[in-house]
């Protein structure tokens, strides 16, 4: 048993807890040793906090001793990416910039987490300010893909999903702006949600795009993923584009029935251009989803080839003025420790958004990425649900594309769309690529991640991806 | 449509970065390559009469009651600050004399 408890689920872990057959500080110290024993490799962790957590999970044993009542994530151990505010916790987000950075408060979803009594392992890795695919644009190091160590682990989130697939927490909380939970989740064969915008507070996120950035689990499994959302969700008054709408109960979501429900798949995600092996893998997933009694339908979304270049203008843009608050006056070093990513996007938005080209370009993409979100609109008035492949290819090599920012770009073609118009999506493993995990995407219509969970986790439990582990 | 070396200078002036002349070379390269790529797909678009989507929820004038709340204590606020006196940030100087 002890040997596995690092394997557990949240679920699992809180019965095992709540009835006192291990303690949560059994448990953190699992974790804790597993970190030191694989960490080396993998590299997914910017700072581990250790008496932190001990004396977290210390608490939540006391609090259990004295017969009180926890909820269901206390004495979890989770990890954050380094984008969260975490208070006096060191907060880089992989920059050198923030190397000296300790913020004087946490994010609003780091506060939920610890009001719940969570225990928080440390700080994971990603690319510096958010920015990439790959981990590669991190200011520190790389982290490694627990399934082969010579490959990326995606990205931005790349330190977070590394983490959870390699049993080194068991949940991340991540941010996703265009893919970068959905993707690395893809990549390592784990769970990572997108919320709507707006369904969970970004108070504290590290700004990258702010009409895009959303905040949102990294799991084993899909009800793991339900049981983090429901703590993260939910209006701030700290954060005044995040709505004031009820928080429904997601674990109850999941046993929903999906017979007869429409299930779209959207052909402009099939197209030339994406690896045959994983089509085939995403194509057999889609028709296991439809053996389970829904009903496939072939949709479209017409302007999804105009989603990556309607991106790459709107959201250097809003980084361009996001990063201005980095002027050495507040908080942060000089601009001369932000990195080559981060440079190119300031650049690429100052100059689309100056002065005789801001309507030719900024404009011009702002009115296309009504044409993205009116397709989803549309296309949710036929079915309920739309299933794709995360991404086109497995997890890539070191080096491969990190000397094409273009090539690059496109890691994110199918993660993207979802971004600008705003809507749920959850990445969820459904099997492998020459040795690689592969990511079933299903997205659903604004604010309904009750029937994005649902789909998840009904194809989930109808086959054993999710219990796969790499070895490391 | 290629972008010129003195736009990229200019940019990153506005942008407060400095670049070595090599960095110049190759981000005037990259960003003729992704500006070329994002509005060469984007110009085949007919977008006229399209209203521009800043953000997609459609919130509009968000208010809340204006009750007063703790807010960091002074320390806490400058204690990552690089240069402080007598309890303020110290800024650069933005009018000469």
């Amino acid at each position: 048993m002890k040997g596995k408890l690092i394997e557990l689920t949240i679920k699992e872990a809180h019965k095992l807890i709540k009835d006192r057959e291990i303690s949560a500080v059994e448990l953190t110290e699992g974790f804790l040793a597993r970190i030191r024993d694989v960490d080396a490799k993998i590299k997914a962790y910017l700072t581990v906090t250790p008496e932190l957590a001990l004396a977290q999970a210390k608490a939540v044993d006391d609090f259990v001793a004295k017969k009180q009542e926890i909820g269901l994530l206390a004495g979890i151990p989770g990890t954050i990416k380094d984008v969260l505010m975490t208070k006096g916790i060191q907060t880089t987000a992989a920059s050198k910039i923030l190397e000296n950075f300790n913020p004087p408060y946490s994010a609003t979803t780091v506060d939920k987490l610890l009001d719940q009594r969570a225990v928080l392992l440390g700080k994971t890795n990603c690319d510096e300010f958010a920015m990439g695919a790959s981990t590669e644009n991190s200011a520190y190091f790389e982290s490694r893909n627990p399934w082969d160590l010579q490959r990326v682990p995606g990205g931005s989130s790349g330190g977070s999903a590394a983490a959870v697939a390699a049993s080194e927490a068991m949940f991340a909380l991540a941010s996703d702006t265009g893919g970068s939970i959905r993707q690395p989740a893809s990549f390592c064969g784990v769970v990572g949600l997108k919320p709507t915008y707006g369904r969970v507070s970004r108070f504290g996120l590290i700004a990258m795009a702010s009409s895009f950035d959303t905040v949102g689990p990294i799991t084993r499994d899909v009800k793991d993923a339900a049981i983090v959302l429901q703590e993260i969700a939910g209006s701030d008054a700290n954060d005044s584009t995040s709505l004031k709408k009820d928080v429904p109960d997601y674990l109850k979501a999941l046993e929903r029935p999906i017979k007869s429900l429409k299930v779209g798949m959207p052909k402009e995600y099939f197209i030339k251009g994406i690896d045959p092996t994983v089509e085939k893998v995403v194509r057999e997933a889609i028709k296991k989803i439809e053996g389970l009694g829904a009903e496939l339908v072939e949709v479209s979304l017409p302007h999804t080839q105009y989603a990556i270049p309607t991106y790459y203008i709107l959201v250097p843009s809003e980084v361009s003025s996001n990063m201005a608050r980095f002027d050495r006056i507040r908080y942060g070093l000089g601009r001369d420790k932000f990195g080559e990513e981060v440079k190119r996007r300031i650049m690429l938005g100052t100059y689309a958004l100056s002065s005789g080209y801001f309507d030719a370009y900024y404009s011009k993409a702002a009115k296309v990425r009504t044409l993205i979100k009116q397709d989803f609109e549309e296309v949710f008035k036929k079915v309920d649900i739309l299933v794709t492949p995360t991404t086109p290819s497995t997890a890539f090599k070191f080096g491969e594309n990190i000397n094409d920012p273009l090539k690059m770009y496109l890691a994110d073609i199918f993660t993207c769309p979802v971004n600008l118009a705003g809507v749920p999506a959850i990445s969820i493993p459904c099997g492998f690529a020459d040795g690689l995990p592969v990511g079933l995407q299903v997205i659903g219509p604004h604010f309904d991640e009750e029937r994005v969970l649902n789909v998840a986790y009904h194809y989930e439990q109808s086959t054993d991806w999710h219990n796969q582990k790499p070895e490391i | 449509m290629a972008i010129q070396k003195t736009q990229v200078q200019h940019v990153a002036e506005l942008a407060q970065l400095k670049l070595t002349s090599s960095e110049l070379e190759k981000y005037t390269k990259q960003l003729s390559e992704i500006i070329d790529y994002d509005m060469g797909l984007l110009n085949k678009i007919e977008t006229d009469g399209i209203e521009p989507t800043a953000q997609v929820t459609g919130l509009e004038d968000v208010t809340q009651n204006d009750n007063p709340r703790p807010s960091l204590d002074q320390k806490e606020a400058l204690k990552n600050v690089p240069e402080t006196e007598e309890g303020y940030f110290k800024t650069g100087v933005i009018l000469e004399q």
